[in-house]
């Protein structure tokens, strides 16, 4: 309804200007990385800043996915970039969909039962899940140094399987509390009206509470890939050259000449979200219904 | 029928970091006998009931059904229904779904499972809503849902753990009546958890009382209420509440024991006690009058709840709130009455232990504990 009274009004004036000014805040950084993906290398750094460039390119994603063929079409036209990345990004995609997606699986798959123990068998004891979260009360970097040492002892350094444990490693706890919260809200009972009905303890928790913190299991699984997808410390540190991240492919577009190259990074950082976005969307409809469902009155 | 019992506990213990939830319980439930399980929040009665279930594993002592240790007997082997608080109906599936659950997990086909989902549904007067969702159910038909989907797959025995706490008064009185009679008509065993001892005193067979995870008083509703064994037994049980009054009984002189505020109750000559305890009766057993009379203590009325059939009056004798029964209209707020205990009705607890003193030598023989 239109109207109401003239505070009414004020307030859903101050609503909405919030609303405003937050989408704004969110939305800057991803409008400025697709726009400049777009730039040619001109208006990169140009003060005042190009807002939406006027002569449009597509030379940053060609440098991207083909940088030896835009190597060639470079030397056509006008400006010329020099930049040593060879590889194509098509490999980072590959490591990173890889590492990311095994980690994320394995981490929600041990989470989720280590939830189960927690929630309803109290494993641990009270405190448990609280000492689980202080293991990341440390910042990676203090750990990151013994890692790369035991790692290279055990020749894990520069492997899959390396990364997709560590990365296992370091998710697994918000993996434990996020699931864990979502078990809480299923009452036992249901369980237990399961099991006296001739289920098992594994088979009750299958048929009945797995169906309901399906959207929590996917939205657990979301959260994990992306820290999985964005890392960067662990994967700078313990590959060396073999296996590349999307995270560390966008560190190498610097070059000597032009210093950073900030629209070909723009490009690899606007294609790499698109990934973590799908997955996003895919599941939206899982997420509401993972936030709202109602079982048992309490 | 087997003569035995249907299930026997025996030294049950349950710790919960350092507090005894169950300290030693032992009691029996015969076939076909519908026994309460009363006592406040926290007294151990729930976690009994899971014990008995299954859900939780007893730190020591034995569970038997039907004769034989279901100690290390999983869940869906121990031949138990159960009906919880919140009813723990799967509210994503359908009414008919949830009947036939346990009949599905096993085994049983197709065919006999509709026949029998739909005599439950009949029975419970779910027919109607046999293809609706659980979740949009009201509570009333939650709750006769929940108790379906045990009954159907015909368990030795049934647990319900407070299934009542949900629903409002008047639906709480009509379902009691209706569970008794399933009860009664399929000769149920039943285990009934409640704080409510309203309902414990209406539908049971026996109750028994718990406190601080131990058995406190096991016997018929009757025998609870006339003969408590102990001081928080009888305060618990009644409505209203018992009166609780802190007396003396002198040594020499005429036995009596006289209470703080000056009520004295005329006991046997024979009575042996002598020295303070908790004298207790119950509100009807308080003989009350507008006019003066032999051994009578005068009061003054404070309050007088109207309940229709009945009136709860509150009198004040002294430092004491005595609560009597009577007849509606009998007095009002101001009046001046006369009242006295029914000596034959009047109960006293040793002041420590709270443990039930004998004043009278000859007990009536029906009042023998179970």
């Amino acid at each position: 309804m239109a109207g109401g009274s003239p505070t009414r009004r004020g307030w859903r004036f101050v609503r909405r200007t919030a609303v405003v000014v937050a989408m704004t805040i969110s939305f800057l950084p991803i409008f400025w990385l697709v726009s400049t993906s777009f730039k040619p290398y001109e208006e990169w750094t140009t003060f005042p800043p190009v807002w939406v460039s006027s002569q449009p390119t597509l030379q940053n994603y060609r440098i991207v996915f083909a940088p030896e063929s835009a190597r060639r079409f470079a030397a056509d036209q006008s400006g010329s970039l020099d930049y040593k990345v060879a590889d194509s990004a098509w490999k980072a995609f590959g490591d990173s969909a890889i590492i990311s997606g095994a980690a994320t699986f394995l981490s929600v798959l041990f989470g989720l039962l280590a939830a189960w123990s927690i929630a309803r068998f109290g494993t641990g004891g009270r405190t448990y899940p609280f000492q689980l979260l202080t293991l990341r009360m440390f910042p990676p970097i203090a750990v990151v140094v013994p890692i790369v040492a035991l790692f290279s002892l055990l020749r894990l350094s520069d492997t899959y399987l390396g990364l997709i444990l560590a990365y296992t490693a370091f998710t697994l706890p918000f993996s434990i509390w996020m699931l864990r919260s979502f078990i809480d809200d299923v009452p036992p009972e249901l369980e237990g009206a399961a099991m006296v009905h001739g289920l098992g303890r594994v088979q009750a928790f299958r048929t009945v509470t797995l169906p309901l913190i399906r959207g929590g299991l996917l939205s657990t699984a979301l959260f994990v890939f992306i820290l999985n997808w964005s890392e960067f410390l662990f994967a700078l540190t313990l590959t060396s050259g073999k296996i590349t991240t999307v995270t560390l492919q966008v560190a190498k577009y610097v070059s000597a000449s032009s210093g950073t190259l900030y629209g070909v990074q723009a490009a690899m950082g606007a294609i790499s979200t698109l990934p973590v976005v799908l997955f996003g969307y895919l599941i939206q409809r899982h997420m509401v219904r993972g936030l709202t469902f109602g079982s048992v009155k309490r | 029928m087997p003569a035995g019992p249907k299930l026997e506990l025996r030294g049950v213990r349950k710790t919960f970091r350092d507090r005894a939830a169950v300290a030693g319980l032992s009691f029996t439930l015969l076939e076909g006998e519908f026994v309460s399980l009363l006592g406040p929040s926290g007294c151990g009665k729930s976690t009994t009931l899971s014990i008995v279930a299954g859900f939780v594993d007893a730190d020591a002592g034995d569970i038997l059904i039907d004769g034989r240790s279901v100690n290390a007997m999983p869940v869906r082997d121990r031949g138990v229904g159960i009906v919880f608080q919140d009813y723990a109906v799967f509210t994503r599936l359908t009414v008919g779904d949830n009947l036939g659950f346990g009949l599905e997990a096993r085994g049983v086909p197709r065919r006999i499972r509709a026949r029998k989902i739909a005599e439950m549904a009949e029975r419970l007067e779910l027919t109607a809503l046999l293809e609706h969702r659980a979740g949009g159910l009201n509570m009333s038909e939650m709750q006769r849902l929940a108790i379906g989907r045990a009954l159907i797959v015909e368990p030795g025995l049934l647990l319900l753990d407070e299934p009542m706490s949900n629903l409002d008064a008047g639906l709480r009185a009509t379902l009691r009546s209706e569970l008794r009679a399933i009860q009664q008509s399929l000769n149920q065993t039943v285990l009934y958890v409640t704080h409510d001892q309203v309902e414990a005193m209406a539908m049971s067979d026996r109750i028994l009382v718990m406190d601080n995870g131990e058995l406190l008083q096991a016997g018929s509703p009757d025998a609870i209420y006339d003969e408590p064994g102990s001081r928080f037994v009888a305060e618990f049980v009644g409505d209203p509440p018992i009166n609780s009054l802190p007396c003396t009984v002198n040594a020499s002189g005429r036995r009596e024991a006289r209470t703080d505020s000056g009520v004295t109750v005329a006991l046997e000559a024979r009575t042996p006690m002598v020295g303070r305890y908790q004298l207790c009766v119950r509100p009807e057993h308080i003989r009350i009058e507008r006019t003066a009379f032999d051994g009578a203590a005068a009061a003054e009325v404070r309050f007088a709840d109207n309940l229709g059939a009945e009136q709860v009056l509150h009198v004040a004798t002294g430092d004491d709130l005595l609560r009597v029964v009577t007849s509606p209209g009998f007095a009002r707020v101001g009046d001046r009455v006369h009242v006295l205990p029914d000596a034959a009705h009047c109960h006293f607890f040793d002041v420590g232990s709270g443990l039930r003193v004998e004043s009278r030598v000859d007990r009536p023989a029906h009042l023998e504990t179970a």
